[in-house]
């Protein structure tokens, strides 16, 4: 998948993960994972950006005698995954666009 | 891989980035090992499944956008030069003058200062001479008073040197402050 796509999307998963409560790092992974390709390296920088777009929050609770950091979506967050349910028709329609295209010229 | 080799390679790719940033990656990494670890996976697997650390420092890189903007607004900057040519080429000019007459009226005191250290010097040394010569025609209160004006004379000459010397260095400190100052401005401003 194209990388500016991927990132788009993925930022979109994460904020979808968190939707339905808080989650912490690994538990993101394991949500995503079945949908789209997704390392530790990978989520860094999108919860580094959603962070400081304040799409989300992040607290710290012990756990095993070691600090497990916690994501928590915000009411921005929530409206960015409004708005990109909005949109969605619109990529759909490009999508289905391009793809007329190639079955043209194929 | 294990977590000491790990480290040491992560630690040697984000070196360039502040401290505080170099502690939330590390603490990350350890977080995601420990998950990973907790789920059943050895050290060595937990560690190959974090991805490329690469990936990780792409939230670090500029992206392409800004260096795009960077030339437009070289662009603009080279018109702008152009254009406010007559304006600007004067102001430069005049500033260049003020700075120069600052210049000057600085060194122009500390040849000042060294003129008058030359003065107490001469006459220090003058009356000495003369005090030698009022002893040779016999003249007792003429080479008292001569040595003892020459004594002083040399005495204030030589605490007159050090002050000198004390205010060149420092306004030597001052103009070089400044042109390096004038110079960052101009070729260094990044």
């Amino acid at each position: 998948m194209d990388v500016q796509i991927k990132r788009g999307l993925l930022e979109v998963c994460v904020l979808a993960a968190l939707n339905h409560g808080d989650s912490y790092g690994y538990q993101i992974i394991k949500d995503i994972e079945p949908y789209i390709s997704i390392s530790e390296s990978t989520l860094y920088p999108i919860l580094r950006r959603l962070e400081e777009g304040k799409h989300l929050t992040v607290y710290s609770i012990a756990h095993n005698g070691r600090l497990r950091k916690y994501y928590q979506i915000t009411d921005n967050g929530r409206l960015r995954l409004k708005d990109f349910a909005k949109e969605w028709e619109e990529i759909l329609n490009v999508y289905k666009f391009i793809i007329g295209e190639v079955e043209i010229n194929d | 891989m294990t977590k000491n080799e790990f480290t040491r390679i992560l630690k040697s790719k984000i070196n360039h980035l502040p401290k505080s940033e170099r502690r939330k990656i590390l603490q990350y990494y350890y977080e995601m090992i420990s998950e990973r670890m907790e789920d059943g996976m050895t050290e060595a697997e937990a560690i190959d499944a974090l991805g490329d650390i690469d990936e990780l420092l792409s939230a670090y890189t500029p992206v392409a956008k800004e260096s795009a903007r960077g030339v437009r607004l070289r662009a603009w900057h080279i018109i702008m030069l152009i254009v406010g040519a007559p304006l600007w080429i004067c102001l430069v000019a005049a500033l260049l003058c003020i700075m120069l007459a600052f210049y000057i009226v600085i060194w122009a005191l500390v040849v000042a200062f060294y003129v008058v250290f030359m003065a107490l010097a001469v006459c220090g040394f003058a009356c000495v001479m003369a005090s030698v010569f009022a002893l040779l025609s016999g003249s007792a209160p003429y080479f008292f008073v001569l040595m003892g004006a020459g004594a002083f004379l040399s005495g204030l000459a030589i605490l007159w040197l050090i002050v000198c010397n004390l205010f060149a260095k420092a306004m030597a400190k001052v103009t070089a402050k400044t042109s390096r100052g004038i110079f960052r401005f101009f070729f260094k401003r990044k």
